[in-house]
């Protein structure tokens, strides 16, 4: 391998690997986003696939009454 | 009815995700930097900066390969202190309901310990990478057993480890303790490998000459800016992805719960068709 | 707490007692990896004896990640930690107890696998003291190792594969001194066999404070 060679190669893998990192962050964080129903950019499509989520995603419309604040399983549990 | 942990959680994720999932007008304005700097800092290393009189043009992978260390041990460093901060915030006795973690700002340390330590070892791989690039063209090897190398080495692997230990499904509380714990050990055992694989080395050869790129070698001042400068271009980058990186953890979370309250509202609707 | 200690070895060693895992699956695969290199290196005498002293802390380490993930099957199974923490023991006493009881099972698998060196490899030592100071150290700071890392994944679903990823990292340093150590005492090595040892008993002491600090965060909700 000749010294620009393992230059271009380093400086290519560097960036590929950089790149590819950031792009699976992104895409996790818009699917995830999207399946929670907070994204801005949102079109009711994504919505409709989630029926109980309004537009806001927020709280009440997602909790049924009665259980208020689900997190804990162990005690919230029947 | 035990209270929430951090009730303003998913108002906090779409404030956040009001832009983009996980952009904000901060990450954005960093964003534009960090590619600036990427695009001047690639200027400088291939075209500015001169070529090295004895390595030729392999000295510019050590303008990615020395700032990748530097990044990596930035990443566990802050990996250290953010675990360090998890157990304190959730020692015994400091409130937290039975396999919940309550407080808020240890949810948030267990986040940033998992965001750097990613970037941690992304950046330790690229220095193994381009440091076997660099002693392929110049030693004509890609391995040397090289205490340096050796170290670094099983500091990657050991976080390999690290995030893989965070990956296993737990309840909260366990899994960031349990995490805090290993990364504060994988802390405390570096100086051990590192103490050990040098006496190691210079006991059984000849003390090995200048292995790292750059090394010792007096540089030119047009090499040294460039090395800093990108140095903190790395940085930028990294901390664009890692803020990113952050936030998807708190949306993961997000998920977890959401899907919680739905098994949940589930099981209660069965109860009300049953009764 | 010495009692406490005590209580929880006690039963680690009459649980193995009573199983015999230790004795009858660990211990032949650490012989069997002692054959294997053997394989390996072409069955040569000359190589075997040269690398005598890393072959042996390689294969007691693969015998250390087994053990350490026995020493928790065992607590895994039914909740027994569980009914440890209940019973009032706080969790030093649990990790340090298991720890003990881990360690007489390593010094064990180290006896059998110096006795296979002996036989197959014809290894012949020049310093035993070096030998036995060295062999309990290392097997002591696996054993540490191994119940701190063992406790760390303790139920988890993934834990037998994991367990060896975090383990030997971890303990690279022992097997490098305890190496160093070894080749002096067999004679294949002109080194400072001592100054290893003193940093195995460095590793050692490092790990014990460590698995103070680890014992709270690590048992009490694991």
């Amino acid at each position: 391998m000749t010294h620009a060679a393992s230059v271009v190669v380093g400086y290519a893998l560097t960036a590929a690997a950089v790149l590819a990192y950031a792009a699976r962050v992104v895409r996790r964080g818009r699917s995830l986003g999207r399946s929670l129903g907070i994204s801005g950019t949102g079109r009711n499509g994504d919505d409709a696939e989630h029926g109980r989520e309004d537009r806001s995603g927020s709280d009440a419309s997602r909790t049924p009454p009665g259980i208020e604040h689900g997190r804990d399983a162990a005690s919230a549990a029947p | 009815m035990i209270e929430t942990p951090e009730p303003d959680l998913r108002q906090q994720a779409q404030r956040a995700g009001s832009l983009t999932m996980t952009g904000s007008v901060a990450t954005r304005v960093l964003g534009v930097v960090a590619i600036a700097a990427v695009g001047v800092m690639a200027l400088l290393a291939l075209w500015i900066s001169p070529a090295d009189a004895v390595q030729g043009d392999s000295v510019r992978l050590m303008y990615i390969h020395v700032p990748s260390i530097w990044v990596a041990y930035g990443g566990f460093v802050l990996t250290a202190f953010a675990s360090a901060r998890v157990l304190w915030r959730t020692r015994s006795g400091a409130g937290g309901t039975y396999g919940v973690i309550a407080d808020r700002h240890a949810r948030r340390w267990d986040r940033v310990a998992g965001a750097a330590a990613e970037l941690g070892v992304l950046f330790t791989a690229l220095t193994l990478v381009t440091g076997s690039l660099w002693g392929r063209v110049t030693w004509g090897t890609y391995w040397q057993w090289d205490a340096r190398l050796t170290t670094t080495v099983l500091l990657f692997v050991t976080y390999l480890g690290y995030l893989a230990l965070r990956r296993l499904p737990a309840e909260s509380r366990a899994r960031a303790r349990r995490s805090a714990v290993m990364a504060l050990i994988a802390v405390v055992n570096l100086p051990i490998v590192h103490y050990s694989v040098d006496w190691w080395r210079t006991l059984h050869q000849e003390a090995s000459l200048n292995l790292e790129p750059g090394g010792d070698r007096n540089i030119t001042g047009e090499m040294y800016w460039t090395l800093l400068y990108s140095w903190a271009t790395f940085t930028v980058v990294a901390l664009w992805i890692g803020i990113h990186r952050y936030r998807v953890l708190r949306l993961e979370e997000l998920a977890e719960e959401a899907s919680l309250e739905e098994l949940l509202a589930q099981r209660r609707d069965e109860q009300a068709a049953g009764r | 707490m010495w009692r406490e200690i005590w209580l929880v070895c006690r039963k680690d060693l009459i649980i193995e007692w009573r199983a015999r895992v230790t004795l009858i699956q660990i211990v032949p695969t650490v012989l069997l990896v002692l054959v294997v290199f053997a394989f390996a290196l072409d069955a040569n005498p000359s190589l075997l004896g040269a690398g005598a002293g890393g072959l042996f802390w390689v294969a007691v380490l693969f015998g250390a990640v087994l053990g350490a993930k026995r020493s928790f099957d065992i607590e895994a199974e039914g909740g027994n930690l569980d009914g440890l923490r209940l019973g009032g023991l706080v969790p030093a006493a649990i990790l340090w107890g298991k720890a003990a009881a881990l360690a007489l099972q390593m010094v064990l698998v180290g006896v059998f696998a110096a006795a296979g060196l002996l036989v197959l490899y014809s290894v012949t030592v020049h310093d035993w003291l070096l030998i036995v100071v060295a062999g309990l150290c290392g097997m002591a700071a696996f054993a540490i190792c191994g119940t701190l890392y063992g406790a760390m994944t303790v139920g988890l679903r993934s834990a037998d594969t994991l367990l060896p990823l975090l383990l030997i990292p971890v303990a690279a340093p022992v097997l490098l001194a305890g190496t160093r150590a070894f080749d002096v005492a067999l004679g294949t090595s002109a080194d400072q066999g001592w100054s290893w040892t003193a940093l195995l008993a460095v590793v050692l002491v490092t790990y014990i404070a460590v698995g103070w600090a680890a014992a709270g965060p690590l048992l009490e909700d694991a």
